[in-house]
C-alpha cells in the first residue's frame, strides 16, 4: 500500500510544489532542486518513449503472429527497425537518414495533414447552417475569414481583406482572451488536484 | 511533361498519392502507406530520443554526475508494467513526470496565459476596438461564470460572451481551412511540378 499509494502522492506532490515555488521565489536551493528534478523528468521521458516502441514491437509481433500474412504490421515493423538501424548506426546527418526523413515522413506526413482540407469540407457543411445566432456568426465569421485569406475572395468581395483582419485582431482576440483564461483557471485546477494528490489516476493510482 | 528522375520524389509521391487514396474510399494501399509512415515516424521519434538520452543522461554520468543514475533506474522502472507482480513500481517515475509538469503546466499557465492575457488587456480605452477586445475578454469570461446561474438581468452577459466565443471559433475555423488547403497545395505542386514536370 505504502508504495503503491503513499510514495507516488508524496513524489508527485514534492515535485510538483519545488517547481512552482522555484519559479515563484528566488530560494538558490529549491531552484537548484527543482532544475534538477526537471532534467530526471526529461531522462524518465526518454524511457517512456522507449517503452512506446516495445509497445509498438509487441502489438505488431503479435499481429504477425495471429497472421502471417498482415503485410501492413510487417511493413511498420521493418520501416520502424530500418529508421532505428539507419539513425543510431550511420547517424542523424547521414544521406540515408536524412533520405528517410526527406522522401517518407516529411511528404506523407504533410499529405496526412492536408487530408483535413477535404474532410473539413464536410464538417463545415455540418456546422455551418444558420440554426440560431451563435452557428449564424460562427457562419459569417469563418466564411469571411476563407474570403480574405485568398486573393481571390478579395476580389470577388474586396471588403473581405480588411474584415478578416478586424475578425483576427479584435473580435477573434476578445473571444480567444476569455477562453484562454478559463482554460488557464481550469488548467491550474486540474495541478492542484495532481499534486496534492486527489487525481492519482494520472499516474496510474485509483 | 519532364518527369523527375529522383528515387525521393517518387516514393514521396507515390505516398502522397496512397494517403489521397483513401479520399475515394478506404484501401490496401493508403493502409500500407500509413503503416510505413507510422513506422518511420515512430522510429525517427526512437532515434531522437536515444540522442536526446546520450546527451542528457549518458554522458553527463559518465562526467561524473553519478546522480543520474537514479532518473535512469526510475526509468527502467516503467518497465515493470510488464511484471504483473511489480507493475504498481511504474507509478513512481510516472509520479515524478506528472507532479513535475502538473507544476510547469501551472506556472505556464499562470504566466503567460493569465496574467500576461490580462496584461494585454488592461490598456488605456482609448479606440473603439480596444474596447470591443476589453468587452469580449469580460462577456465571455462571464460564460464560464460556473459558481451559480446567472439569470434575469445578467443573463445578456454569458450570452453576449458566446457570441464573441462563436466569433473567434468561426475565425480559428476559417484559419484552419485556409492552413490546411494551403497545404494541400503544396503537396499538389509537389505531385504536378516536381513529381510529374509539368
Amino acid at each position: 500500500m505504502f508504495l503503491r499509494k503513499t510514495v507516488p502522492t508524496i513524489i508527485a506532490g514534492v515535485c510538483g510544489v519545488v517547481v512552482v515555488v522555484a519559479y515563484f521565489f528566488e530560494i538558490a536551493p529549491i531552484k537548484d532542486l527543482a532544475s534538477h528534478i526537471l532534467k530526471w523528468q526529461s531522462v524518465i521521458a526518454v524511457f517512456a518513449l522507449g517503452l512506446g516502441g516495445v509497445n509498438i514491437i509487441r502489438l505488431h509481433t503479435k499481429n504477425l503472429q495471429r497472421d502471417p500474412k498482415n503485410f501492413y504490421s510487417l511493413a511498420l515493423l521493418v520501416t520502424f527497425v530500418i529508421t532505428i538501424v539507419v539513425g543510431l548506426a550511420m547517424g542523424q546527418t547521414s544521406a540515408a537518414y536524412t533520405f528517410i526523413f526527406d522522401y517518407i515522413n516529411v511528404p506523407t506526413g504533410s499529405a496526412i495533414f492536408s487530408l483535413l482540407a477535404f474532410y473539413i469540407g464536410t464538417a463545415a457543411y455540418r456546422a455551418f447552417r444558420a440554426k440560431n445566432a451563435e452557428a449564424a456568426i460562427l457562419l459569417i465569421t469563418g466564411c469571411i475569414v476563407m474570403l480574405g485569406r485568398v486573393p481571390i475572395g478579395a476580389k470577388i468581395l474586396p471588403f473581405t481583406a480588411p474584415a478578416t483582419d478586424w475578425i483576427m485582431s479584435v473580435l477573434n482576440v476578445g473571444g480567444q482572451r476569455g477562453v484562454m483564461i478559463a482554460g488557464a483557471i481550469g488548467f491550474i485546477a486540474v495541478s492542484l488536484r495532481i499534486i496534492v494528490g486527489l487525481e492519482r489516476r494520472a499516474y496510474g493510482g485509483e | 511533361m519532364n518527369i523527375s528522375t529522383n528515387v525521393g520524389v517518387w516514393i514521396g509521391a507515390i505516398a502522397a498519392l496512397g494517403i489521397y487514396s483513401v479520399l475515394i474510399k478506404d484501401n490496401p494501399f493508403y493502409r500500407l502507406v500509413e503503416h510505413i509512415f507510422v513506422g518511420a515516424s515512430a522510429g525517427i521519434a526512437i532515434v531522437t530520443g536515444v540522442q536526446t538520452f546520450k546527451s542528457q543522461a549518458w554522458s553527463p554520468l559518465t562526467g561524473g554526475q553519478w546522480v543520474l543514475i537514479f532518473p535512469m533506474l526510475l526509468g527502467v522502472l516503467l518497465y515493470a508494467r510488464y511484471v504483473p507482480q511489480y507493475s504498481y513500481l511504474n507509478r513512481l517515475p510516472l509520479s515524478l513526470m506528472m507532479g513535475a509538469g502538473a507544476g510547469v503546466a501551472m506556472r505556464g499557465a499562470v504566466e503567460s496565459q493569465i496574467v500576461g492575457q490580462l496584461t494585454a488587456t488592461m490598456v488605456k480605452l482609448t479606440t473603439l476596438d480596444a474596447w470591443i477586445i476589453f468587452l469580449g475578454t469580460l462577456l465571455s469570461l462571464s460564460y464560464f461564470f460556473l459558481t451559480y446561474k446567472l439569470e434575469g438581468g445578467a443573463a445578456w452577459a454569458p450570452r453576449l460572451g458566446r457570441y464573441f466565443m462563436m466569433a473567434a471559433f468561426g475565425a480559428a475555423f476559417g484559419n484552419t481551412v485556409m492552413g490546411r488547403v494551403s497545404a494541400a497545395i503544396g503537396r499538389f505542386q509537389f505531385i504536378f511540378l516536381e513529381w510529374l514536370g509539368m
